[in-house]
């Protein structure tokens, strides 16, 4: 049974959330890397129910040539939403939302990476939204930058994303489905290691004056998903070793 | 592909004496065009700038032009809204303003732009859609806000957003007589579009470039910009956000930039509504 809003406005008017967190807590978080064979990197991401698979091509040459930059290599990110990643089905072709997203989700990543190391070529970043339930541009952030680093394209850090929501004078973190129809949702992605912020969007409204303090929230939320990236990332590394017998250290 | 949406070619460049310019005058805290850093361009509204149109405003600011056309027609409601009336912000982008934009399907910074001023007029809830309905259920206007850049002297995206406001406060719909059991509009009978006017969403344009945050950005500064923020305030409230651009942010820049514009949003607001309404 899907909640009604009202039952989800009177759990937050309370401090309660539909799914039993509380009011900073993430959702369960799932990440793998290295889950497609045919691709440089690749990352598979769970938030809660929200599952996007992103991958990661290239450095290749840039095609079409006309669109190459000779100071550095474009990011090339398609954000899609399988057809059967939400309740009605969604028509394959791509929406005004998925365009925007594509080019929130690339100025996000744009920041962490060094470019500028592949002149004129193109490093091309795909997210799948597999299952949608609140949160999908920020799970595919946190997976695109795991399939980056997977792929060994050159960043000066991570980036770590999250959805930051606000209702009734109380501010929560990771917004599932039924908080984000409610709730002024704010995404933001930051560099954790730069105190940098890549991503910051808002709807639906919420007084200036808490400005300070959503982003402060966001900032702690996104320290726990950086950590949990970097765990991925190491202990991956870790079982490649084993499996070939080379010495990474810690 | 996702490269079909991207801005086309970089035609638009900056020679190194203006990055130079740009960059020295700003360590002084001024701008090649004399403003402050804070300064905004004048914005002028030129309300009713098309007749056949059911509300329009050709919008300048600097001399970055946007025109905006209102139309209405009848259809069908969203079925979790039968009692609401919609709206659809849409962004043509044609090689007329700018060298960076070409003919064919919308690219991907106009679907931004469009969906940037629909974001700050839907949540600040600005139209009352729950007086364009006129039949629950069966049929709604859906008012059509189109916004054509004529002339891109940088911030396209503002001049947009003040061109569909004041679109909106001219804006006369036809009224809806039901013949036949169908809803038809009578164009020799007008009402002006329901809006909640106290809600009157303001919206402001910030950018990075060194280490100095900049109001208003021209052309040539967008060229070297670090990120974008746009911001939508509603009275003390927050109603839209949007950064974009390459680089990032420090949370003191936008801390600054929520300051800023909630010192001058009043102003501008009164700003607006005297032009195309004369109000004072």
């Amino acid at each position: 049974m899907k909640p009604s809003k009202e039952e989800v406005a009177e759990l937050l008017r309370k401090g309660l959330r539909i799914d039993g967190r509380k009011m900073h807590d993430l959702r369960p978080i799932r990440m793998e890397v290295g889950v497609v064979e045919r691709a440089e990197g690749s990352a598979l991401v769970s938030m809660g129910k929200t599952r996007v698979l992103c991958v990661v091509r290239g450095p290749v040459e840039c095609v079409p040539s006309h669109m190459a930059d000779p100071e550095r290599a474009i990011l090339d990110v398609a954000y899609r939403m399988a057809t059967f990643s939400t309740d009605e089905r969604k028509s394959p072709s791509p929406s005004r939302r998925e365009i925007e997203l594509s080019k929130i989700i690339r100025e996000a990543l744009e920041p962490a990476l060094l470019l500028g190391e592949y002149p004129r070529m193109m490093i091309r970043v795909y997210c799948l939204v597999l299952q949608a339930d609140g949160g999908t541009r920020t799970a595919s952030i946190n997976a695109a930058s795991l399939a980056l680093a997977y792929a060994g394209i050159p960043m000066q850090d991570l980036v770590a994303s999250v959805a930051v929501g606000y209702y009734d004078g109380k501010i929560l973190v990771d917004l599932n489905a039924a908080e984000d129809d409610l709730c002024a949702d704010i995404p933001m992605a930051m560099m954790p290691a730069y105190n940098k912020i890549t991503l910051l969007q808002a709807d639906h409204i919420f007084p200036i004056d808490k400005i300070r303090e959503i982003l402060d929230v966001g900032r702690k939320a996104i320290n726990q998903i950086y950590e949990l990236q970097k765990k991925t990332l190491k202990s991956k590394y870790a079982e490649i070793a084993k499996t070939t017998g080379a010495n990474v250290g810690e | 592909m996702a490269t079909e949406f991207l801005s086309a070619v970089r035609r638009e460049f900056l020679s190194s004496i203006e990055r130079q310019s740009i960059f020295s005058y700003l360590q002084k805290n001024r701008r090649l065009d004399g403003r402050g850093l804070l300064e905004m361009r004048p914005l002028k509204l030129i309300p009713n700038y098309i007749e056949k149109a059911e509300g329009s405003c050709l919008a300048i600011l600097g001399k970055t032009k946007v025109v905006a056309g209102v139309k209405a027609s009848v259809g069908s409601p969203y079925p979790d809204t039968p009692n609401q009336g919609a709206f659809i912000v849409n962004m043509e982008t044609m090689p007329i303003a700018s060298p960076s934009f070409e003919l064919g399907p919308p690219n991907e910074s106009g679907i931004e732009f469009a969906r940037v001023v629909d974001r700050a007029i839907r949540s600040a809830e600005f139209i009352d859609l729950e007086k364009l309905c006129i039949e629950p259920g069966k049929s709604v206007y859906i008012v059509f806000i189109d916004l054509y850049p004529l002339d891109d002297n940088g911030n396209i995206l503002d001049a947009a957003f003040y061109a569909a406001v004041g679109a909106l406060l001219t804006t006369k719909i036809p009224k809806a007589e039901i013949v036949d059991d169908k809803p038809i509009l009578n164009y020799e009978e007008t009402t002006p579009l329901p809006l909640k006017m106290e809600r009157l969403p303001i919206q402001l344009t910030y950018a990075k470039i060194l280490d100095k945050i900049i109001l208003d950005p021209t052309n040539q500064e967008e060229l070297i910009i670090d990120f974008k923020l746009t911001v939508a305030v509603m009275d003390n409230n927050v109603v839209g956000i949007q950064k974009s651009g390459r680089g990032a942010a420090d949370i003191n820049d936008i801390l600054l930039i929520m300051e800023d514009i909630k010192s001058k949003a009043p102003r501008i607001k009164e700003n607006v509504l005297k032009q195309v309404r004369g109000i004072k």
